[in-house]
């Protein structure tokens, strides 16, 4: 197991009291798994990527054990914490197009990045990591997208390009929060696509938080149905759409045949 | 670039400008453009009224701008009568030799843009001791300009850092820094200036004075800089992309150098050059009562300190000259403050 959550709970300062967004959630992934976590707005799936990388809110609560490759890094401190993130937990953010600054160009946002987290200071030592991951992801015409602002290049170039931006740090687990979302179909299959590779090139461990099932189905080893901040079931991705045994499992696949019938 | 090219444009962006580049140019190159030390003083010529230039006088065959000589009589009230003296004329030179200097500090030269020969020229009239006020007040610019512009950029700093600070890290931090300022901003200036310069010794030399004025002034305009960063932080912080730097694990201090503070960019040059007026007037009030830069100094504040009396003003009106310089000068950094904000507006830009 590289990566295990253990009784993790999570609470907001609301107005009067704290609400719960994450209560007492644990499961575990092994190394080179997609493991995919489900589940419907609301129901701490968020959360939960931002826990694992302790970039909660200081208001909020929270306790439990986050273990990475056998150390509990649940509330490290900030600097262990900067080294981790990045370094060896990657995350991918749901709306491209605001996960860089729109005054930088993207070649700069690479550079600051890789200079400042692999303390590499030759520039050309720096081009041939930034060609290399735009390669793995896949980016047409490097050249000219490197040297654009974030606003010039389509949603679907900007995720690839926050991929590769992810894996030039090599981390070795991938967290992957809504990565599709916001973008049309044809780009959502290539991006799961281009995911399925990554694990296969790189020997990533994936974790893939979404909403949508029939992403789930093509992708995931596992899965992971979040509901109201717990887990209702963990089952092999093949399983639960066979046999479901949770009630509101259930209903979630209800739900998604259909809108397919 | 872009945005000097837009405040050329604007007609009175574009006036502010030109004026302003005049003075710091002239305040600059203050020697040269002065024909006389800033302290030589000369008993006979004690509030000598601006000179009057003559170009052409038949009788004497003198073409050309000239002077005549000054002398006074004395009246009833024991005040001097200035008159000229038409037998003597002093034409006026161009790049005469005059007291010596290092140009810009690096070569010794005697060359000024203009002089009287043996005549003494008072462009703008003479104070109580004799001075060349325009003289006076191209000195006195060096420092009434440069506390300015010194202030202003001093507590822009501090406003940038204090205000991303506590805005970006929000909590604690920001509720301690956000006391404090209000705890200064509660002070009205002028009191909180005075108390402060009060709090350090009387009898500092000149460039102690000017630092502890820029000290002081940065003190008390740091506050309401840092609040605004503090907002402008505080919905910053919130962009997608500032959450992406921090899941990559960028440092804080990064993050706020690069994606925090850049974007209030447009803001704080805006601000800097509004706020730059406040501390021309603060310097000026400080010297105009007398703990400011101290004589023989010439700042425009003290320059205006002989002009207090109403007798003063009456009699030698033109001791006020400085306090045009002090107005023309605000005005015009509020012209450009103005222009330059309609120019970064980004929702004017749209229509």
């Amino acid at each position: 197991m590289i990566l295990e959550v253990k009784n993790l709970s999570v609470s907001y300062q609301g107005r009067t009291k704290y609400v719960d967004a994450l209560k007492k959630v644990s499961w575990a992934v092994k190394e080179g798994e997609i493991l995919s976590i489900v589940g419907e707005s609301g129901s701490g799936k968020s959360t939960l990527a931002l826990s694992i990388l302790n970039l909660l809110l200081s208001d909020s609560k929270s306790s439990g054990e986050v273990i990475f490759k056998g150390k509990n890094i649940f509330k490290a401190a900030e600097k262990e914490s900067e080294i981790l993130r990045g370094n060896q937990i990657g995350l991918i953010f749901q709306e491209p197009a605001s996960t860089f600054n729109p005054v930088l160009s993207i070649q700069y946002q690479f550079q600051e990045i890789i200079q400042s987290k692999l303390n590499i200071r030759s520039k050309s030592q720096i081009k041939k990591i930034i060609f290399d991951c735009l390669e793995k992801t896949r980016v047409r015409e490097p050249e000219r997208i490197l040297k654009s602002y974030p606003h010039q290049l389509s949603g679907g170039q900007l995720q690839r390009v926050a991929i590769a931006l992810a894996i030039a740090l090599k981390p070795t687990v991938l967290i992957a929060d809504e990565p599709t979302s916001s973008l049309d179909v044809t780009i959502e299959s290539q991006i799961v696509h281009l995911f399925k590779e990554l694990r296969d090139e790189l020997k990533l461990t994936i974790i893939f938080i979404t909403h949508n099932l029939d992403l789930v189905k093509s992708l995931a080893d596992r899965v992971v149905v979040l509901y109201q901040g717990q887990v209702r079931e963990i089952k092999k991705g093949e399983d639960l759409f066979l046999n479901p045994e949770d009630s509101y499992t259930k209903s979630l696949l209800d739900s998604f045949s259909q809108l397919e019938g | 670039m872009r945005i000097l090219k837009q405040i050329i444009k604007n007609r009175l962006g574009s006036i502010a400008l030109y004026v302003l580049i005049l003075l710091y140019f002239s305040v600059i190159f203050a020697p040269f453009f002065a024909p006389y030390p800033y302290d030589d003083d000369d008993v006979l010529h004690s509030y000598a009224p601006p000179a009057k230039i003559h170009f052409l006088s038949l009788k004497e065959k003198q073409f050309g701008p000239f002077i005549y000589g000054q002398t006074y009589e004395v009246n009833k009230y024991y005040q001097r009568i200035y008159q000229e003296d038409r037998g003597k004329i002093h034409p006026i030179k161009f790049f005469a030799k005059g007291f010596k200097y290092k140009f810009l500090g690096l070569w010794e030269t005697d060359r000024h843009l203009f002089g009287a020969g043996e005549g003494k020229i008072y462009l703008l009239g003479a104070d109580l001791k004799g001075r060349d006020i325009f003289t006076r007040i191209l000195y006195g610019g060096r420092i009434s300009l440069s506390i300015g512009l010194i202030g202003a950029a001093i507590s822009l700093f501090i406003g940038l850092i204090v205000g991303g600070l506590s805005g970006y890290f929000g909590g604690r931090v920001d509720n301690f820094t956000m006391r404090i300022c209000e705890m200064v901003m509660m002070i009205p200036s002028f009191y909180l200036m005075l108390a402060l310069r009060a709090s350090f010794p009387p009898n500092l030399s000149s460039t102690q004075v000017y630092l502890l004025i820029i000290v002081i002034l940065s003190f008390i305009g740091w506050a309401s800089t840092a609040r605004i960063i503090r907002g402008m932080a505080i919905s910053l912080r919130e962009n997608e992309y500032v959450h992406a730097a921090k899941a990559i694990g960028l440092s804080h201090f990064k993050i706020i150098i690069r994606h925090i503070l850049p974007h209030t960019f447009s803001y704080a040059l805006v601000a800097i050059v509004l706020r730059i007026p406040a501390y021309i007037l603060g310097e000026a009030g400080l010297s105009l009562i007398g703990l400011g830069i101290q004589e023989p100094e010439a700042s425009w504040g003290n320059l205006l300190s002989s002009a207090m009396g109403i007798v003063n003003i009456r009699l030698f009106p033109w001791i006020l000259i400085p306090g045009l310089f002090i107005v023309i000068t605000v005005v015009c950094f509020n012209m450009l403050g103005d222009t330059l904000r309609d120019i970064l507006d980004p929702k004017r830009k749209i229509l």
